[in-house]
C-alpha cells in the first residue's frame, strides 16, 4: 500500500509542476469561443471528434495532421458572419443525414485553404456566401452529395481544388460571378454543373471520367476557357460539355477529347465556340434547336461522327478544321473550296427508334445515307473548312514496334510453313 | 473428312489464284494501315477504325462466300461430287472437310498477307497499337470462318458455279450492303413494340453485323450503340470471348446442318 501511496504523491507532484494536458477536456469550440475577434486558434496534431461553429472573424489553423470529425446531424464545421479563415485541416463527415455538408459556409469574405474533406454526404456548401475563396482543397465523397455546392452565392473563387467520387463536382444554382479555375474533378456525375447563374468563369479546369464534363444550363455570359473535358463516356448520355439554354457563352481553347459527345448544344443562342480541340469523341459536336451561334477555328479530329445538327438553322459555322473533310485549296489562303457537310440523317433516324443506333457506321449505312441525303437546310455545313489544323498538335505517343515485328514474323513464318507443307508432293 | 480437308487445303495452296489473293490482301491491308497512320491516336474505336472494319466487311465476306460456294458448286459441275458419292463418305464429313481445308487455306493466305502488311507498315514507321492489330486480325478470322461456311451452304443449294456466284453476291448484298436499309424498311411496317425484338433477332441472323458489333465492343466503343443496348452489351462484356465463340460455333453448326441436309437429299435423288 505504501508503494502505491508513493506513486500517487509523485503524480500529484507532477501535475502541480506541469499543469499541461489538463486542458484536454476543453473542446475546440470552447477555444474558439474564448478567442478574440480576428484571433488565431491553432490546433495541434490529432483527431478532434466534434462539430464546431465559427460565427465571428477568426482563423482556425491546423499545425501538423489535424482531423476534425463528426457523425452528428449537423455540419462538421459551420461558418457564419465574415472573415473566417480555415486552414490546413482534414474534415471528416461520417453522418448519414441526407445532403448534410461537411463544411457549411454563409456570410462573406471567408477563406478555406488547404482543407481536405472526406464526406459521406456533401462536401462544402456555400449558402448565401459571397467573396469567399476556396483554394488548394480536396473533396472526396461517397457519391451521395455534391463536392462543392453553391446556392445564391456570388463572387466566390474556387482554385486548385481536387474533387472526386461525388455527385456533382461543383454545383451552382442562382449564383453569379463565380470563378472556377485550375480544379480537377473526376468520377463524378457532372464535373461542373452551372444552373441559372450568370457571368461564371471556368478556366483551366480538368474534368474527366465523369458522366458529363461540364453542364451549363440557363445561363448568360459564361466564359469557358482552356479547360480539359476528357474521357466523359461512362454513361450513354455522357458529354464533354453540355450547353443547354445558354446564351452568350464563350467557349475557347478547350480540349474536348474522348467523350461520347464532345459538345452538346441544345436550345442555346448567341454562343461563340472558337479554337477548341474536339478530338476522338464518338460525336464531336451535336446541335439541337439552337440558333445564332458561331463556331469557328476549331479542330475536329478522329471523331466517329464529327457533327450532327437537327432543327438548328442560322448558325455560323466556318473555318473549322475537319479531318474527315475532303479538302482542296484553290486560292492558297488556307481555306478549302469544298464545303463540309455533316449530315444529321443518322441522328434523325434514331430519334424515333433509338435501337437503330446499332447501325452506327454499319457498312450498309453509307449506302442508305447516300440514298436518303438530307435536304441542304437541315445539314450542318462548314462553307470554308480550314486546310491546316489551327490548334497545336501534340506529339504522338511512341509505341514499341518490336512486339509488332515479332507478331508479323510469327505470322509470316507460320503461314509460309503452311504453304510449304501444302505444296509438298505426297 | 481429313482427306477432303487435306485435298482442299493442298488445292488452295497450289492454285495461282491464291497468290493473287495474297497480293490483294497485302495491298489492301497496307493501304488501310497507311490511312490509320493519319489518325493521331487510334487505340480505341474511331472514324478511321470504323472505315477499316467496313472495308474488310465489304471484301472478306464476298470473297469467302465465292470461294466457299465454288468449292462445292465446282465439284457439282465437273462431276467430282457424283464420283465422291460412290465412296462410303457421309455428306456431313464432306462439308466439314471442305470447310476445314478452305478455312485453313484462307487463314494461311490471310495471315501471310497480314504479317507482311504489319511488317511493311512497321518498316514505314507507322506504329500501330498491338491491341488494335490483334482485334482486327481476330475480327477477320471470324469473318473468314463464318462466311466460308455460309459459302459452302450456298454451294450445296446450287448446281453450277454461275448460280453459286449469283447467290453469293445476293447474300453479300443483303447482309452487307443493304442490311440497314432492308431492316429499316421492313421494320417500318411492323407494330412499334415488335421493332426491337425483331431487330435484335435479325441482327443475330447476320454474322457480319454481330462481328462488327463485337469488334466495336472489343475496342471499347460500345457506348456508340446508345442506351438501348447498354444493358445487353454490359452483359456481353462479362463473358465476351466465350459468348462470341459459342455464337460462332452455333451459327457454323446450323449452316453445316443445312448444307449436309441439302446434299444428302440430292444424293438420294
Amino acid at each position: 500500500m505504501r508503494r502505491y501511496a508513493d506513486h500517487w504523491l509523485l503524480v500529484l507532484l507532477l501535475l502541480l509542476v506541469f499543469p499541461l494536458p489538463a486542458r484536454a477536456e476543453e473542446t475546440v469550440q470552447a477555444r474558439i469561443d474564448e478567442a478574440p475577434e480576428y484571433g488565431v486558434v491553432r490546433l495541434a496534431s490529432g483527431v478532434y471528434d466534434e462539430a464546431i461553429v465559427l460565427s465571428k472573424p477568426l482563423a482556425l489553423e491546423g499545425i501538423g495532421e489535424v482531423t476534425i470529425r463528426s457523425c452528428r446531424k449537423s455540419p462538421v464545421i459551420a461558418i457564419y458572419g465574415r472573415h473566417v479563415v480555415l486552414k490546413n485541416i482534414r474534415v471528416v463527415q461520417c453522418g448519414d443525414a441526407p445532403d448534410m455538408p461537411a463544411i457549411y459556409v454563409t456570410g462573406h469574405d471567408h477563406t478555406i485553404d488547404g482543407v481536405r474533406v472526406l464526406t459521406n454526404q456533401q462536401g462544402v456548401k456555400l449558402d448565401h456566401a459571397h467573396h469567399t475563396t476556396i483554394v488548394h482543397c480536396a473533396v472526396q465523397g461517397e457519391k451521395n452529395g455534391n463536392g462543392i455546392d453553391l446556392w445564391e452565392s456570388t463572387q466566390n473563387v474556387i482554385h486548385y481544388t481536387a474533387i472526386e467520387r461525388v455527385k456533382d463536382g461543383i454545383y451552382m444554382e442562382n449564383s453569379h460571378n463565380n470563378v472556377l479555375s485550375g480544379n480537377h474533378i473526376d468520377n463524378a456525375r457532372y464535373g461542373i454543373h452551372v444552373m441559372f447563374s450568370n457571368r461564371i468563369v471556368l478556366r483551366k479546369n480538368i474534368s474527366e471520367k465523369n458522366i458529363a464534363g461540364a453542364m451549363v444550363m440557363g445561363t448568360e455570359q459564361t466564359t469557358i476557357e482552356q479547360n480539359s473535358f476528357v474521357q466523359n463516356k461512362r454513361n450513354v448520355h455522357s458529354q464533354g460539355l453540355l450547353l443547354y439554354d445558354a446564351a452568350k457563352t464563350i467557349v475557347r481553347k478547350n480540349r474536348i477529347a474522348a467523350n461520347r459527345v464532345g459538345i452538346y448544344v441544345e436550345q442555346a443562342r448567341h454562343n461563340e465556340l472558337t479554337e477548341n480541340d474536339v478530338s476522338h469523341n464518338f460525336i464531336g459536336m451535336q446541335w439541337n434547336e439552337s440558333s445564332n451561334n458561331r463556331v469557328s477555328d476549331n479542330s475536329f479530329i478522329g471523331n466517329v461522327y464529327d457533327a450532327q445538327a437537327i432543327r438548328s438553322p442560322d448558325n455560323t459555322i466556318v473555318r473549322n478544321y475537319w479531318d474527315a473533310a475532303t479538302k482542296l485549296d484553290v486560292t492558297g489562303k488556307g481555306v478549302s473550296a469544298i464545303p463540309y457537310r455533316a449530315d444529321p440523317f443518322f441522328l434523325a433516324l434514331t430519334v424515333d427508334v433509338p435501337e437503330y443506333q446499332l447501325f452506327f457506321q454499319s457498312p450498309g449505312m453509307i449506302v442508305l445515307q447516300k440514298l436518303l441525303r438530307s435536304p441542304d437546310e437541315q445539314v450542318l455545313t462548314d462553307d470554308a473548312p480550314l486546310m491546316e489544323q489551327p490548334t497545336a498538335r501534340k506529339d504522338r505517343p511512341s509505341r514499341s514496334a518490336s512486339l509488332l515485328y515479332v507478331m508479323s514474323a510469327v505470322m509470316i513464318a507460320g503461314s509460309i510453313s503452311g504453304f510449304i507443307i501444302g505444296r509438298k508432293r505426297p | 473428312m481429313w482427306n477432303i480437308g487435306r485435298m482442299e487445303w493442298r488445292l488452295l495452296m497450289r492454285q495461282y489464284s491464291s497468290y493473287s489473293f495474297v497480293v490483294l490482301w497485302v495491298v489492301i491491308l497496307s493501304v488501310l494501315f497507311l490511312i490509320a497512320r493519319n489518325d493521331a491516336d487510334f487505340a480505341g474505336y474511331t472514324n478511321v477504325t470504323g472505315t477499316i472494319a467496313n472495308i474488310l466487311l465489304y471484301l472478306l465476306p464476298l470473297f469467302m462466300l465465292i470461294s466457299g460456294s465454288f468449292a462445292i458448286a465446282g465439284e457439282m459441275e465437273n462431276g467430282q461430287w457424283r464420283l465422291l458419292c460412290t465412296y462410303p463418305l457421309s455428306q456431313t464429313m464432306y462439308v466439314a472437310g471442305k470447310w476445314l481445308g478452305q478455312w485453313l487455306g484462307q487463314t494461311t493466305l490471310f495471315t501471310l498477307s497480314f504479317g507482311v502488311s504489319v511488317a511493311l507498315s512497321s518498316f514505314a514507321g507507322i506504329s500501330l497499337p498491338v491491341k488494335w492489330v490483334i482485334a482486327l486480325y481476330n475480327f477477320s478470322l471470324f469473318l473468314i470462318a463464318l462466311f466460308l461456311m455460309f459459302g459452302l451452304a450456298v454451294g450445296a443449294f446450287t448446281s453450277t458455279r454461275w448460280q453459286a456466284l449469283t447467290v453469293s453476291v445476293g447474300v453479300w448484298f443483303l447482309f452487307i450492303m443493304i442490311w440497314p436499309t432492308f431492316l429499316i424498311a421492313v421494320l417500318n411496317i411492323v407494330p412499334y413494340p415488335l421493332i426491337v425484338p425483331l431487330l435484335q433477332a435479325a441482327t443475330l441472323l447476320n454474322p457480319a453485323e454481330v462481328l462488327r458489333v463485337a469488334f466495336v465492343v472489343e475496342l471499347g466503343g460500345s457506348a456508340i450503340f446508345g442506351q438501348a443496348y447498354d444493358h445487353l452489351i454490359h452483359l456481353w462484356q462479362k463473358r465476351f470471348g466465350l459468348i462470341l465463340i459459342v455464337y460462332a460455333i452455333g451459327y457454323l453448326c446450323v449452316l453445316w446442318f443445312m448444307a449436309t441436309w441439302k446434299l444428302t437429299r440430292r444424293k438420294q435423288r
